[in-house]
């Protein structure tokens, strides 16, 4: 006797969903085609007349199972808001400190550090580090924002992924710092309020708009309707 | 040529949505019978193949409108029932309103209802 179950599952091949929901999808069709076949014996078809006929309901298996894997993939693995907001946000996030890291390393290597002591500003090398990482936030905030473009996100999650690193930061400023001046009891924040604002702009307002920047192109682009 | 491509596409998506939800509304269906009755009801004028409809079943499932349970049909044999969750049900209505909309204003352009 005839499995239908067999005979969609060799079709169908693997096609990327995890094996408990692909053996549900192919116990689904392969009943829908055991249906299409019954209806047709119940025609009058020779048995492998309805073979044929049920098995005409699908020209393109591959093409099938594609379609089926793009809808089955984005729900078993991820939501929307998680590919849209926090997959990108979460890259650009990981660009922005792993562009630091370089910058800092290629910049505060000892041969850079004695060299630019010794020029005009003590403080050289440290400024170059940080303005080479200013100078590559364009690009953090353009790929935040593009991934989240990219996976359909509307305005809103798309600036929000593309100036993620700079929104991180303004909470180390304006919550974890000050919890932490008061937890430890060291004042230095508070009798130095500029210092703290200085650090504010350097490192959460210079790079969001240099995030923004980079942004924007794909958070003014018409947002991309899902299929 | 592609505009009118996806326009039909489209259309075509957006008729499919309707259809299955609104059949859904009133009862739960396994796929083979959500072909045949919207193939019956429309007298032949919207076909569904299997092909075409697991992977809006799917996706319609996916965006929370209706929901498949496995259980046994009248022969016994199991199958997996669709309904429409309180979200599809929330759903229909304006993807009603949208398609009489649109409808009554395809029938003013083209005068479709006295062709």
């Amino acid at each position: 006797m005839l499995s239908w179950e067999i005979l969609v599952r060799e079709r169908i091949g693997e096609f990327g969903v995890p094996p408990g929901q692909r053996e549900e999808i192919v116990a689904e069709l392969a009943a829908h085609m055991e249906d299409l076949y019954e209806e047709g014996r119940e025609r009058g078809l020779a048995e492998s007349e309805a073979v044929a006929q049920a098995l005409e309901q699908v020209m393109d298996w591959q093409s099938l199972a594609r379609r089926i894997r793009r809808v089955k993939r984005d729900e078993g693995v991820v939501n929307a808001r998680t590919r849209q907001l926090w997959l990108p946000s979460l890259v650009s996030l990981t660009l922005a400190n792993a562009l630091l890291m370089v910058m800092a390393k290629l910049s505060l290597e000892p041969r850079m550090i004695v060299s630019y002591s010794m020029s005009w500003y003590p403080g050289g090398a440290l400024m170059l580090a940080y303005l080479q990482w200013l100078a590559a936030q364009p690009l953090t905030g353009a790929a935040g924002a593009y991934l989240s473009y990219r996976a359909g996100g509307d305005r809103l999650a798309r600036l929000l992924a593309g100036l993620f690193p700079s929104i991180v930061m303004l909470g180390l400023w304006c919550v974890l710092i000050p919890v932490s001046e008061i937890v430890t009891r060291h004042a230095f924040v508070m009798r130095h309020p500029v210092y703290f604002a200085v650090g504010a702009m350097g490192w959460v307002l210079c790079p969001g708009m240099a995030l923004l920047f980079g942004a924007m192109p794909f958070v003014a682009a018409p947002k991309i309707q899902e299929s | 040529m592609r505009v009118a491509q996806r326009i039909r596409s489209k259309i075509a998506r957006g008729s499919a949505e309707l259809a299955i939800l609104a059949l859904l509304a009133d009862q739960s269906l396994y796929g083979f019978e959500i072909a045949r009755s919207i193939e019956e009801k429309t007298e032949g004028a919207l076909r569904f193949n299997l092909a075409s409809l697991y992977p809006m079943l799917y996706a319609l499932e996916k965006r929370g409108w209706i929901k498949g349970r496995w259980q046994a049909n009248r022969a016994g044999r199991d199958r997996r029932y669709y309904s429409l969750t309180p979200a599809g049900k929330k759903r229909l209505a304006p993807l009603r309103r949208e398609w009489h909309g649109f409808f009554r204003a395809l029938d003013r352009l083209a005068g479709v209802t006295n062709a």
